[in-house]
């Protein structure tokens, strides 16, 4: 890797060299901190982030998300920039760095920079070029937005934790579910020299926080908490088991988000899957789904799913598949029932919780209250009532519940474009696949009931 | 009981004194409509012009943040910005409802009284449109490094996005045009902000200005394109679902979908 092709490119081709290679990094969140400018640089920062344009997937654009340099020593086998590929490589100076992001900041392009990087001679040499970047970005420039970098594994801790008060957000990429994945995909990375950097950083937000809280202007270290990424589906863990890493994640790492990515064929290799089908975008979706029940609506894992039950269903969301097997719990009253409880009823979110809660010290709700308020009915109706009463007559049986339920059409975000559902949900599914008449055949250890019924019809 | 319909103008300080009117004259609010500029008329209701006056806004004001709190004066300012007309009325009677005190508890909470909903609504409506100004503003540069924006809100939201570019460009000389209501809100480097109503000269003047960028601006617009093409994973192409982020309206004055130079 001694050579460093590409030095005489225009600032437009390294760009799209290097906004190309990083497109694969799925946190562009500019959320966590909330800080004013102080009237002599240039920025500021929105607590809940602020997104600034989509891209044709859909995904949304709001930092200048980059990669420092695409060379790399490393030869992960799911990734473009591995050394064993022979793409065009490219590396911006810090300079160019700064302007690009200074110059798209004013123009309201973007919240702020997202700084990675491949690996260039060794971590520590590269996590010094990306700390360069943003120290001259923070004290030459005096830019007060969002910056969000890559801690990179195996680099010496000592400039992690320098570069650690420059950032907002760091982020360590746990890259696979498990160590044995990490070890088939990626022979460079070990899973302990991962997990070191991010304790670290989660031992100096702690630290930090104390010393915040006794010196108000002490610097701060990496405001707006720490995040990682898992790749769904390049292999062969279960929902479960992806879920149960996530968990513990938020529990003993105290991260703010875990992302999750679904594997994009870029890679001709034997080690990965192949998917004919495109990205597992239904089961990112699902994690998705289940992450949120994780941090917002105070379910854990080992409710959604279990050893016997290790994948999602394909069919419902999360929520709706858990209270149909607890409908021992249901129906809920509407004007009593406590907050946490509401949370648990699907087509209620935690905003119309909230407003539920708040509106029932007024008045007594009913079912057209609950509409404008915003309640999903059509999904809530099966397990609440108002006043004890049902908004229909209808039976608390789970067969019945899940057919109508299956009968309103889950909303999915990838659906339009001609990609039918069907066509996505047979690769999604690690238990569905096609028999010798092309008909789909459900191959679960344990049918759920409502499929049992619907064969039978 | 006939109705009364006070009818004011469009705008904040019109509505809050027609609600102070109203309590003046001693109207019962299940009988008085407030009436935003001149609209169809009704037979069976008496009118009564009010002209807005700064100084007994300013006490409805403060009686509603003394009253009801900060939370609730900035829903109701958000939802006087809308552009829907019975805005004017789901105020008065939010209010209204607050000062009877059967509301328990914080006053936009109160949502199943239909009014209450209607003002959330309403402010709910604006704020979100004001937030997608923060998002979809493009600025750019014109010759002496001016910084100059064109939005075409359907809400007047352009006093709410001023605070949050002030302070994020303190050293900056920039202007954001609202060229549906031909008002501007202009940043001076190192001074406060303030809004103008601009004269027909005036909007032609700042429309031909819009065009004189500077050497620099093409080179990163062209850049900024390029950047949001790249970053689309083809994979994954979900147009329908950019869309429904990013509606096409907001688009006419956002650089990366300008036509490739």
């Amino acid at each position: 890797m001694g050579l460093r092709i590409g030095t005489g490119m225009s600032l437009m081709e390294k760009l799209e060299i290097l906004s190309d290679a990083a497109k694969y990094d799925v946190a562009c969140t500019s959320s966590g901190t909330e800080r004013k400018g102080d009237g002599k640089g240039i920025g500021n920062a929105v607590k809940a982030g602020i997104c600034h344009s989509f891209a044709s997937d859909g995904r949304c654009i709001s930092l200048l998300k980059i990669l420092f340099t695409n060379e790399c020593i490393y030869d992960c086998k799911y990734c473009a920039n591995r050394c064993s590929n022979d793409v065009p490589r490219a590396s911006f100076t810090p300079e160019e760095v700064c302007r690009l992001t200074i110059e798209f900041y004013r123009r309201n392009y973007i919240e702020g920079l997202f700084l990675s990087s491949g690996i260039l001679y060794n971590p520590t040499y590269t996590m010094g070029l990306i700390y360069q970047a943003v120290y001259r970005l923070r004290h030459e420039y005096h830019f007060q937005g969002y910056i969000h970098i890559k801690a990179i594994p195996g680099a010496d801790p000592e400039i992690i934790r320098l570069a650690g008060f420059e950032a907002d957000r760091m982020s360590v990429n746990l890259e696979l579910p498990t160590a044995e994945g990490l070890s088939r995909l990626a022979p460079n990375k070990h899973r302990k020299t991962i997990l070191t950097p991010m304790r670290q950083i989660q031992n100096g937000i702690t630290v930090n926080q104390n010393e915040v809280a006794l010196y108000r202007h002490a610097p701060q270290f990496v405001p707006a908490g720490q995040s990682t990424q898992m790749i769904i589906g390049a292999t062969p863990e279960s929902d479960y088991q992806i879920l149960n890493v996530a968990e513990s994640l938020y529990q003993k790492f105290a991260l703010k988000r875990v992302f999750y990515s679904a594997f994009v064929h870029v890679n001709e290799d034997k080690a990965l899957p192949a998917l004919p089908g495109g990205p597992p975008l239904l089961r990112e979706h699902r994690l998705y789904q289940a992450d949120w029940l994780l941090r917002f609506y105070g379910f854990e894992a080992r409710e959604l799913l279990s050893e016997e039950r290790p994948d999602f269903n394909i069919l419902l969301d999360p929520k709706a598949d858990w209270a149909l097997r607890h409908l021992e719990d249901f129906p809920v009253e509407i004007n009593r029932a406590p907050y946490e409880l509401l949370l648990r009823v699907p087509g209620i979110g935690v905003k119309s919780a909230r407003r539920i809660v708040q509106a029932r010290r007024s008045s007594r709700l009913d079912f057209s209250h609950l509409k404008k308020i915003g309640v999903v009915l059509k999904r809530a109706l099966y397990f609440i009532t108002c006043s004890g009463k049902l908004m229909y007559p209808i039976r608390l049986e789970e067969d019945y519940i899940a057919r109508q339920l299956l009968g309103t059409k889950e909303k999915l975000p990838f659906e339009a474009d001609g990609v039918t559902y069907r066509q996505l949900s047979l690769f999604d599914d690690r238990n569905f696949v096609m028999d010798q008449e092309h008909q789909m055949i459900y191959h679960r250890t344990e049918q759920p009931a409502f499929m049992r019924g619907a064969s039978s019809a | 009981m006939e109705e009364t319909i006070l009818v004011c103008e469009d705008s904040p300080e019109g509505i809050l004194t027609a609600v102070y009117r109203a309590y003046e004259w001693k109207l019962k609010p299940e009988h008085t409509r407030i009436q935003v500029g001149a609209a169809d008329l009704c037979l069976f209701a008496a009118y009564r012009e009010v002209t807005a006056d700064a100084g007994v806004a300013g006490k409805v004001a403060n009686t509603v943040k003394r009253r009801f709190g900060q939370d609730a004066w900035e829903d109701i300012c958000f939802a006087l910005a809308a552009e829907a007309k019975e805005k004017g009325q789901a105020v008065y009677r939010t209010i209204a409802a607050g000062l009877s005190g059967r509301i328990r508890g914080k006053l936009m909470g109160g949502l199943a009284d239909d009014d209450i909903r209607r003002t959330f609504e309403l402010s709910r409506h604006v704020h979100s449109e004001a937030h997608r100004m923060l998002m979809f503003v493009r600025f750019r540069e014109l010759e002496g490094k001016l910084l100059f924006a064109r939005i075409e809100p359907d809400a007047n939201v352009l006093e709410f996005v001023m605070p949050h570019f002030a302070d994020r460009f303190p050293l900056e000389n920039f202007v954001i045009m609202d060229v549906r209501r031909g008002i501007a809100g202009i940043h001076e480097a190192r001074r406060d902000w303030f809004l103008v109503r601009l004269d027909r000269e005036e909007r032609e003047r700042f429309s031909s200005m819009a065009l004189r960028y500077s050497e620099e601006e093409l080179e990163m617009a062209e850049l900024f394109r390029h950047f949001c093409v790249s970053l689309g994973i083809r994979e994954r192409k979900n147009l329908s679902l950019q869309q429904q982020f990013l509606p096409l309206k907001y688009r006419r004055f956002m650089t990366e979908f300008d036509a490739p130079v």
